[in-house]
Parts: C-alpha cells; structure tokens; sequence
C-alpha cells in the first residue's frame, strides 16, 4: 500500500510538471509557427526590396549586373555592391555595411570618394597604393584598400561569368 | 589556423566583449570588485560559453536549418544555455567538488548573461564555420576574462581613493573608469591585422 | 485604483529599472547610439516585458514551482521571437540598427526578474501595470541616453542635424566609451539631484537581480555589503 503511494506521488513530481512545460513549449511553437507564417512573406519582400534598391543605385539606371563583394576591412567585414555595365565598365560602388571607425574609416565611402572608380575596368594591383588609376584615402588605407579589393574581387567575379548574368 | 588566431585575438582586443560591444556587463560590473571574483567569474563564463557554442553551431546547422524553423533560434539557444548551466553546475558538484566550490556560485549568473547567448548567435550571424566559431567564442570568453580581471585591478585602486566626489561614488565613478578603459581598447584597432598577417 | 496608478508610477521613477535598479545595463549601454534607437530598444522591450508579464500571471497558479524558471524562459523567448518577427517585417531599419540586442531582450534582468518577483505574485492587471511602469522607465532612461549620445556625438537629434557646420560632433560618445560615460554622469546626476536618497545603493546588488533565489544572494555576501 505504502509502495503504491510512494510511486503514485514520485510520478506526480515529475510527470505533471514536465507536462506543464512540454505543454508550454509546444503552445509557445505554436504561436511562433504562427506568426513566421504571417511575417516571412514581409520579410522575404523587404529583403529583396532592399538589393532592388542598392542595385538600382549602383547602375544608375543602365542596364547590367550588380554584383555584392565582401571583403574583410579595419573593423571587420565589408560588404559592397557594385554595377557594372554591358560594356564591362564599373558604373559604380556603394558600400552596404561595414564595421569601420565611423569618421576618418568611412571618408572612402562617401559618394565622391567613389566616383573613381566609375568607368574602370581593370584592377591588377595588390594593394590600392601599387595602382596608380585609384586614390586611397590618406590615413585610411585599410578601409581604400578593402573597398579596392571589395571591386576587384567584383570584377573577376563579373569577367569569370562571362560578363554576362 | 592563422585565421583562427586572428579571429581570436581580434575578439579578444578589437572587438572586446565587454569594452567594445557591450556584452555581459551586469557581471562586469557587479563582480569584478575582487580579483578572485573576477577571475572566477571569467574563467565560468568562457567554459560555459564555449560549451555553449559547440552545442549550439551543429544544433542550428542540422536542426533549425533542415528543418527552416530558423525563427525557433531565440528559444531554442536560450534553453540549451539554461540547460547546459544547469548540467555543468551538477556535474561539477558531483565529480569535481573544489572546482565547484570555486567557480559554481557563479553559474546560475550566467545564464542570465548576454555575454553568453550573444556569442551563439554572433556565430551564426557571422557565418562562422564550426572552427571559427569555437575560435570566436574562446576569444570572446577569453576578452570577458580579460576585462574582468583588468577592471578589479582599477576598482581596487578606486575604493582606496578618497578624492572622488559624492555624487560619484560607488556606480558613476566606476563607469567613467570602464569608459576610460575602453578607449584604451580603442587603441588596438587595425593592430591584429598588421601582426598576424 | 490609487494602488494600480502607485504601480505603474513606480517603474518609471522611484525604481526605474536602468537608473534605479541598475538593471538591463547591456542593452541601455549598446543600442543608446540614437534617440530614435534608445526609443525603438525601450518599446520592444517594453511590449515583451507587458506581454510576458501577463502571461506569466495568467499561469502562475498551474506553473509548478519545479519547472518554473524553464517556463518563464520559453514564455519570454516566444515573445522576443514574435517582437523580432514583427521588427524584421515593419521596422526592418530598426531591426537593422538594433541588431542582436534583439534577441538578447530575452536576457535581459528587467524582464525575468520582474516575472520573478511580481508576475508570479500577482494578478494579471497588476502585472500589466507593472510592466507597462518599469517599460516606461527603460525606455525613458534609454530615449534620454540616446538624445545625449546622439546630441553630441554626431550632432543629430532623432537623426536631424541641429547645429550645422557651426559645432563639430565629438564622436566618441557614440562610440563604446561614450556610453559608459554618458550613463555615469547621469547616474552621478541623480545621485547629486536627490542627495543620495535615489540610489540608496551605490553597487549593483542583488535587490532586483532575477538571480537572487538560485544564488542566494551572492553578489552582495561576495562583496561584503552583507553580514
């Protein structure tokens, strides 16, 4: 009898409560499960909002390819999309994100800094400072030559696939 | 294996933890008084951390990735955090007794710790790979560890200073000197590069 | 009623869980870069905090004491779930700038510790008031904080410039160190304003710490504020 009794309320130690929480977790799922299926769609389009818009503004309404590049800068990575034309010329590059020193790191991203490197269609250098068609910012070589790299790398990836995409 | 390194040494300098990104610092703060505290703290939270990230890299990877049910992250990381605290503190109760009685108290703490979650879902974020990760994590313990143990030192030297003035006592004064340390941080942007590389 | 208002007026000043309690410090100090930010953190806290709160006092009567912290764990992280779902969907800007501090609202003190200590404990609107108090707070602390760190590190106030090329920003208060500094001196101020009463403790402590039953109280043995 005594048995029966022990057994009975060790399973409600643990048997109850641990079904309050399985009960909960798949309760809380359930509304998680629930609300993705709401918002994805959203997310899904904000998403591709965004790349339209990057891309369209590295364009600059010609026709071509964008394409993202993503290198590793002073702060961490640096991540770039740049345009280029049927021609195979760059028609421009604007930087996405980045972890740089906001201030004197983000002087090589600004509008006209970037101006340069609109046209080109060759980057053979190593390093910014051996070539001589582009500038780098002074005291802020890191973050000239990840960009010039973030380019480069875009360019072979554009001649590798034909040019075309 | 370079890479590893930098990743590491980048963490632990550049992007300290606490320093730099503001991760983990109730306990920063609240038991970095003592330096056996500090240390003991430091080492608690880079051993769970890095448990924490080598469960929880595959888990998101063959789990919430197969399955798309990526949203489940948030639940799912915390809960296994909360578990593995839970493990390691009866785990090392049992097996290992004056390792508990040294870093065991400062368990349940971590649980409650951004320090912690906020490594595991880094990793992901940076797309780390499984060794990349545990690099990160390592680093990221290591630099809280770092933090501590350099701060005690500083509020050492605060509780025996008797210029500072009422208003600043205690909290604010302590801020400013975590401040202060942190542009110290500042300073070694752009170095692990030039070193490792 | 008197007592409902007496709640809710209680998050926002006389324990404001950032300035007051010292609560919540790693979101306060991260996602303080801008006004507009410190407002967006304090709302998505706020409506986890209100959310879960209520919840919580819904069920604390069959949540069993056992399994109580898993509960309240899974309850919260649902809620910081669906609060990034929405972000991400109308407010990705926000999401963006916020970041991982997002899902890191499921650690913050504020909201285990005030499950901990008073949805567990209380009604359902009682809760609710509670939450809505101590997320008016948060937010308060973390909007003023952003406004300075904005005001002067990049001379913007909800992103738009006031001062023009007469007044060059210093930077570094939206950087790390800026943060700290800025939060130092308000708490400094408040101390000075109200003459010590405000922060009757000077330390972080464990009063309000989520942690206090499963430690037992350690921050303060530890540091010798108890016997």
């Amino acid at each position: 009898m005594k048995n029966k009794e022990k057994r009975e309320s060790r399973m409600g130690k643990y048997a109850v409560p641990t079904m309050v929480l399985v009960i909960i977790c798949i309760v809380v799922t359930g509304a998680l499960a629930f609300t993705y299926g709401i918002t994805a769609p959203t997310i899904q389009k904000n998403l591709e909002e965004q790349e339209r818009l990057a891309a369209q503004e590295v364009l600059g309404g010609i026709e071509g390819v964008a394409l993202k590049s993503q290198v590793k800068s002073y702060g961490g990575k640096l991540l770039a999309i740049v345009g280029f034309s049927k021609s195979g010329e760059v028609t421009g590059v604007k930087v996405l994100t980045h972890s740089d020193t906001p201030g004197l790191g983000t002087q090589p991203m600004k509008e006209d800094y970037l101006k340069q490197y609109i046209g080109l269609t060759e980057l053979n250098a190593e390093h910014i400072n051996d070539d001589s068609t582009v500038d780098a910012v002074t005291g802020a070589t890191i973050s000239s030559n990840a960009i010039y790299q973030a380019v480069s790398q875009a360019l072979a990836e554009y001649k590798e696939s034909g040019g075309e995409q | 294996m370079k890479e590893l390194i930098v990743i590491m040494m980048t963490v632990i300098l550049v992007d300290n933890f606490v320093l730099s990104q503001f991760l983990g610092i109730c306990p920063f703060l609240g038991v970095s008084k003592k330096m056996d505290s500090a240390k003991g703290m430091g080492i608690a939270v880079t051993f769970v951390m890095v448990i924490a990230t080598a469960v929880t890299w595959p888990i998101q990877k063959y789990l919430l990735e197969r399955y798309d049910v990526e949203y489940l992250q948030t639940l799912v990381f915390i809960l296994i955090i909360a578990s593995l605290v839970q493990l390691v503190e009866v785990t090392l109760k049992k097996y290992i007794p004056p390792l508990y009685k040294s870093l065991g108290i400062y368990l349940p703490l971590i649980t409650t710790n951004c320090a912690v979650l906020g490594v595991t879902i880094m990793n992901i974020d940076e797309e780390y790979t499984y060794l990349q990760s545990l690099s990160n994590t390592l680093g990221a313990g290591l630099g809280f560890l770092l933090a501590m143990v350099l701060f005690s030192g500083v509020r050492k030297r605060l509780e025996e200073c008797t210029m500072i003035p009422e208003a600043f006592r205690g909290i604010p004064i302590t801020l400013v000197s975590a401040s202060l340390l942190s542009v110290a941080f500042m300073g070694f942007g752009g170095i692990v590069e030039g070193i490792f590389l | 009623m008197k007592n409902k208002l007496k709640t809710l007026t209680n998050g926002i000043i006389k324990e404001n869980p950032v300035l007051v309690l010292l609560l919540g410090l790693c979101p306060t100090l991260a996602t303080t870069t801008g006004a507009a930010n410190g407002f967006g953190m304090g709302i998505s806290t706020m409506a986890v905090l209100v959310c879960s709160n209520m919840v919580i006092a819904l069920l604390k009567d069959i949540i069993p004491s056992k399994v109580r912290v898993p509960a309240y764990i899974v309850v919260i992280a649902g809620f910081v779930t669906i609060v990034q779902m929405l972000l991400k969907a109308f407010l990705p800007t926000l999401d963006a700038a916020l970041g991982l501090y997002i899902p890191l609202i499921v650690v913050n003190c504020i909201i285990f510790g005030r499950a901990e200590m008073f949805a567990s404990k209380n009604s359902v609107l009682n809760s609710a008031m509670d939450g809505i108090g101590m997320g008016i707070g948060f937010t308060l602390a973390l909007t003023v904080i952003g406004f300075i760190r904005e005001a002067l590190g990049s001379g913007t106030i909800f992103g738009m410039a006031f001062a023009g090329e007469a007044w060059t920003p210093m930077m570094i208060f939206m950087l790390a160190p800026g943060g700290f500094f800025v939060l130092a001196i308000i708490i400094a101020t408040i101390n000075w304003l109200s003459k010590g009463q405000a922060i009757k403790k000077k330390e972080i402590g464990c009063d309000g710490c989520p942690m206090i039953e499963q430690c037992g109280g350690y921050c303060d043995r530890e540091e010798g504020r108890l016997a």
